[in-house]
């Protein structure tokens, strides 16, 4: 193999060409990706034209009147616009900070677990309500929540009052909140548990030679050891935080909490309800897409330069 | 001593029942939906079942077994899976591969990532997909369900935070014996990033399975939806705002909560056989003991 | 490694080929000799369409029929030498979203089938319908003519743009819609109580119904008044109660200036809901109602939960499940109550529920209307009742009926003048057990076996009866005078903007009203805030347009 002081006397030409052939295989490999990028993504991207014309038929992406940023403008217009971003913010970074912490909470009570077979259905089970989609759990919630509901009774049961918990302002976002927490973590542990398994259990001996007790061993060790983990899901649900789950909030939602859960998506839902407003949709989705490129852009560099790690 | 063992003991025993109870609350929404499967119309509507069947009955069941449209749905969706995550594994395996060097082995790695990245943060919508599919003629095909989504950026940046775990020296102690990148990829890499792949592979399963509005979107003839496209046309309630008369009479066939409930019950059960299946891939680690020296 | 990564390219490569692109074609008219199956007018060429429909899984069919093969397309071959060709389906609950891909993707199939306001609106706008207005005059009978025209014109005016029309309209009977009161008559006798015929009486009705344990099963669980969150839909809704005042929610209404005006903001609508607002805090309505759609008040009431709720004449077929586990269930259909003793009117849409459309690039826009023609003579025309005929519609598959009528292409309801005296004759026909007297109708003959059925104690024909009450209690009282139908029918800019927003800021108001989230006289805060947000703008826009035509 040539060493460096090799290739420092090579000619310039010589040395590209071998850096050539030494990278070429990486580019090889990237290239179905880039090929379904191009086709699925990039070529289809020019839609995004849409956000600033007034589309209603496809003639061609270029000959649809252009309309600047009416759209924005239109979005923007609708009365409690303010309210309405204020509590998309509020309630997808929520969201983000409880299913950031809640799957590693319970990631790391899994791993306490020594009963194998117990830890693996309990996986199990938690991975459950992932599979049933907003469609079905929004009934089976509102049953359970319902003044009659089963949460009602027990609450009632213990002398208190039954508690609105669908129809008032201040309870509604924790409810969105809690339930999308209860519906992903599975999910989540998961990648935490196949994060933990692959920490070297030799770190975890010197510890305990240490005399480390077991909670400062997942102090000094377990939560390093998956902190890349956690910085790369966190920075990957700030693509997120102007979502707020769009299914969710649209089956839950009643005239009573419009206040305090109304999001951006089930307004632009309701604009372009029976209309088809694609332009609409696209501009909001353009607005979106931005505000999630910068934050991610900017954890990204973050974590480079404050915690030497490259997410991606 | 004596302290601190009583002490794990509580520990031990509050995990464990605060884990149980989590895990109940979980099942429990499925529980619900099984009961109501196996009761009768009748006790459903006046809201008897909860955890247990009420009345039981096997008519949902019996039911669908007649309906053709739904064993058709399955029947799309396992081929889906099959052959959609495979294609997603391996196009996010091998191109996790290279963008997991080092920069200075690779030099336009961040170009690259970067133009990963975009296609996750913008889009150009429905409509320009769908003309995209259209155009490429994959209308109402397999390809149309496998093909846009085999890109997973979201799983190639979880693989390529998986590879960078393992250490330098496995790398080059290959390289050394003159192993190209093929092989290292996968005689050593493959073996080695088991719980990722397992992971990675579950994600993509689940991902395909749940999967309906690219069914809808793409697919033209109902034989070809998918199961997730199926189910949600039968479970989104019908539209009475605008009910004409000649079409009073077949809304009561249209399918009661135990038939949905049913339905939503044998498409969920075959996902959930393939957890426990990839569990035993999620333990292995670094095992080898290559890395010790 | 070179050569597998050659290996690795070349496989994408080969993936890629193999989905070539098809080129996009509109059908051609392809010329095929040979004979047809039937001896009457056997055309020689074939004739392609392609259509784009959706379909509902609980369609049955005869054995060895579909969706693609079925009594009527082979009909249209035999006796046009059509060949109907599926280029999508979908089922029923996003056909709505395909049709709108579909166009705004901007290549159509040759026809399109049942397609809403908005969707025409683009199609005409961007130029892909065909002009009918000829083909349309050429070739319609009599018949179709007469059932089109059949409500003075504001149908075919509403597919009319510029003087040229760009679809047929799928025209319904208006008759049909009033609201009407149901009410459980076994839980009325157990309580000893008469039919409620003001809107005190439906107070009270109510109370009972929530207090004194109607089902007399023990237990407390019965409500008062039953609706939904959406307020106004065709079955546990409020316009039957709103029309007891005199109030027509969401209809654009003639007011006596001769200004067209919204009928949400009418005064009497304040009235009507003060009177919800006493009847909620006494507990008479759901507490949660503002959570709960359609399809699950239509469950607790299918449960045996509530005893009185406002629903069009078909309510009880989405009651009937209920019947299993109740079999003492009975519904009584009666006239919306008054709140002044005055005659009730009912508010009732537009005669137009969808349209049909050609593609302009479709050699043959006249089949559109020879399929109509078709139809109409079927269903309306004096062969109608001809075993031949029938099996288009009610066709007998051993033991079972099975529906086809649904799966002719185009379709079409008849007139309100004729569907009452069809109605009428149907009612007279199960009173005197006479069939005979079916032959005079023109629709909703099917309702006479089951009816008789269970007038006869056969223990079948349950809902279709109920139906058939629910006839009687509407064409006696509504008929066609005492109806209110939409002043205006189209879409104008505003409208397109802001009508879905202004209806939702509609239902969130009336609920928190009638909850007491706000007080009563919030109601004129809302009309003022309608019209602020665009309400006015839209009644501007509507009151031009009438005043130009």
């Amino acid at each position: 193999m040539k060493t460096s002081s090799d290739t420092a006397r090579m000619p310039v030409l010589a040395r590209l060409r071998m850096r050539f052939k030494r990278e070429l295989p990486y580019h090889l490999f990237l290239i179905p990706g880039i090929i379904l990028a191009i086709l699925f993504c990039y070529i289809p991207m020019i839609g995004i034209v849409m956000a600033f014309q007034k589309f209603t038929v496809f003639k061609g992406w270029f000959d649809a009147p252009w309309v600047g940023l009416a759209n924005f403008k239109y979005v923007i217009s609708m009365p409690r616009f303010g309210q309405v971003m204020f509590n998309t913010v509020y309630i997808s970074v929520l969201k983000i900070i409880f299913s950031l912490l809640v799957p590693i909470i319970v990631a790391l009570l899994l791993n306490e677990m020594r009963n194998r077979k117990m830890k693996r259905v309990l996986q199990t089970a938690m991975y459950l309500p992932h599979f049933l989609s907003w469609i079905i759990l929004g009934g089976i919630i509102l049953d359970i929540l319902s003044l009659e509901g089963v949460v009602n009774s027990i609450i009632s049961a213990f002398g208190g009052q039954p508690i609105g918990f669908l129809s008032s302002n201040t309870l509604f976002p924790g409810v969105l909140i809690t339930t999308e927490v209860w519906k992903s973590f599975g999910f989540n542990t998961i990648i935490y548990m196949a994060a933990l398994t692959s920490i070297n259990p030799d770190l975890y001996e010197a510890a305990e030679i240490d005399g480390a007790s077991r909670w400062r061993q997942i102090w000094h060790v377990t939560l390093p050891g998956i902190r890349p983990t956690i910085i790369l899901l966190a920075t990957l649900s700030l693509g997120n935080v102007l979502n707020a789950g769009f299914e969710q909030v649209f089956i839950l939602l009643n005239p009573l909490v419009m206040d305090s859960g109304d999001i951006l998506d089930t307004l632009v839902y309701r604009l372009a309800f029976n209309q088809a407003q694609y332009s609409v949709a696209t501009a909001v989705g353009l607005f979106k897409s931005i505000v999630s490129g910068v934050l991610i852009a900017v954890s990204y560099y973050l974590a480079y330069k404050l915690a030497d790690y490259r997410i991606f | 001593m004596n302290y601190r063992m009583d002490g794990k003991k509580i520990f031990t025993i509050l995990n464990y029942l605060f884990l149980i109870v989590l895990g109940l609350i979980c099942i429990a929404p499925l529980l619900n939906t099984l009961a109501i499967s196996l009761s009768s119309a009748s006790a459903v509507a006046m809201g008897d079942v909860l955890f247990f069947p009420s009345n039981f009955s096997l008519d949902a069941y019996a039911f669908i077994a007649t309906r053709s449209e739904f064993l058709t749905a399955l029947n799309v969706s396992v081929m889906r899976v099959i052959v959609g995550s495979i294609l997603q594994m391996l196009v996010t395996f091998i191109s996790a591969y290279p963008l997991s060097r080092e920069n200075r082995d690779f030099r336009m790695r961040t170009v690259y990532v970067w133009f990963f990245m975009f296609t996750i943060l913008f889009s150009g919508g429905i409509v320009p997909l769908y003309m995209q599919v259209k155009t490429l003629g994959m209308l109402d095909s397999m390809m149309a369900l496998v093909l846009p989504t085999s890109l997973a950026v979201f799983n190639i940046v979880l693989m390529i935070n998986f590879f960078r775990i393992l250490p330098r020296e496995l790398d080059e102690s290959f390289r050394i014996d003159g192993a190209g990148h093929w092989t290292l990829l996968w005689r050593l890499y493959f073996p080695l990033s088991l719980p990722a792949f397992a992971t990675i592979l579950l994600l993509a399963m689940v991902g395909h399975w749940n999967s309906w509005f690219d069914g809808m979107l793409f697919m033209n003839q109902t034989e070809n939806y998918p199961i997730a496209t199926y189910l949600r046309s039968i479970i989104v309630s019908f539209d009475f705002s605008n009910v004409r008369s000649e079409d009073a009479a077949l809304l009561a066939s249209i399918s009661p909560r135990t038939t949905k409930s049913a339905q939503i019950i044998l498409a969920t059960l075959p996902i959930l056989c393939v957890y426990p299946f990839l569990q035993r891939y999620f333990v292995t680690g670094l095992v080898l003991g290559s890395v010790k020296g | 490694m070179k050569k597998q990564a050659a290996i690795v390219l070349g496989s994408i490569l080969l993936l890629m080929s193999a989905c070539s692109s098809q080129p996009n074609s509109t059908a051609p008219e392809t010329a095929s000799p040979g004979p047809s199956e039937s001896d009457s007018v056997a055309p020689e060429k074939k004739i392609d369409l392609k259509v784009g429909r959706y379909s509902l899984p609980t369609w049955g069919y005869p054995e060895g029929d579909d969706f693609a093969n079925n009594i009527w397309y082979r009909h249209y071959a035999d006796k046009f030498g059509l060949n109907v060709t599926h280029e999508w389906t979908s089922l029923q609950s996003e056909y709505n979203e395909k049709l709108n891909i579909v166009i705004a993707s901007g290549s159509i199939p040759d026809m399109l089938m049942e397609i809403s306001t908005n969707q025409l609106e683009t199609l005409v706008e961007a130029d892909m319908a065909a002009d009918l207005t000829d083909v349309f005059n050429e070739h319609a009978s009599d018949l179709t003519k007469e059932i089109l025209y059949g409500d003075g014109g504001l149908g075919m005016n509403s597919a009319t743009f510029d003087g040229k029309l760009m679809a047929l309209p799928y025209m319904t009977s208006v008759i049909y819609e009033p609201s009407l009161l149901w009410v459980r008559q076994d839980w009325l006798d157990n309580l000893n109580l008469p039919v409620p015929q003001t809107i005190d009486d439906v107070m009270a009705v109510a109370k009972a119904f929530k207090e004194q344990d109607p089902d007399k099963n023990g237990k407390n669980d019965t409500g008062g008044l039953a609706f939904s969150n959406w307020l106004f839909d065709g079955i546990t809704s409020l316009t039957g109660f709103f029309n007891g005042y005199h109030a027509y929610p969401q209809t654009w209404l003639k007011g006596n200036d001769g200004k067209i005006t919204y009928g949400s903001i009418q005064p009497e609508m304040k009235n009507a809901i003060a009177k919800l607002s006493e009847m909620y805090k006494a507990g008479l309505l759901d507490s949660e109602f503002g959570m709960k759609d359609t399809p699950k008040v239509v469950e607790e009431v299918t449960g045996g939960k509530y005893g009185i709720t406002y629903g069009r004449n078909w309510n009880v077929y989405m009651y009937g499940a209920g019947l299993e586990g109740q079999p003492e269930m009975i519904w009584t259909p009666l006239v919306a109550p008054s709140a002044d003793g005055k005659d009730v009117f009912a508010n009732v849409g537009t005669t137009v529920v969808s349209y049909y459309v050609v593609n302009k690039n479709y050699e043959h826009p006249e089949i559109l209307i020879q399929l109509l023609n078709e139809y109409n003579e079927m269903a309306y025309g004096p062969k109608r009742n001809d075993p031949e005929v029938k099996k288009f519609f009610a066709f007998e598959d051993g033991q079972t009926i099975v529906e086809q009528g649904h799966l002719s292409l185009v379709r079409t309801l008849t007139t309100d003048e004729a569907t009452l005296k069809s109605l009428e004759y149907v009612i007279e026909a199960i009173e005197k057990r006479d069939p005979s007297k079916l032959d005079e109708a023109l629709t909703e003959t099917g309702k006479y076996e089951p009816s008789v059925a269970y007038l006869d104690g056969k223990g079948t024909g349950y809902m279709e009866y109920h139906q058939v009450k629910g006839f009687q209690t509407t064409i006696e009282h509504y008929g066609t005078d005492r109806l209110i139908p939409q002043a205006y029918s189209g879409t104008t800019d505003t409208m397109r903007d802001k009508m879905g927003i202004l209806g939702d800021y509609e239902r969130e108001m009336f609920t928190k009203i009638i909850m007491g989230a706000e007080p009563i006289d919030a109601f004129d805060t809302f009309v003022a805030e309608w019209k602020k947000q665009g309400g006015e703008q839209i009644l501007n826009e509507i009151n031009a347009v009438a005043k130009s035509n």
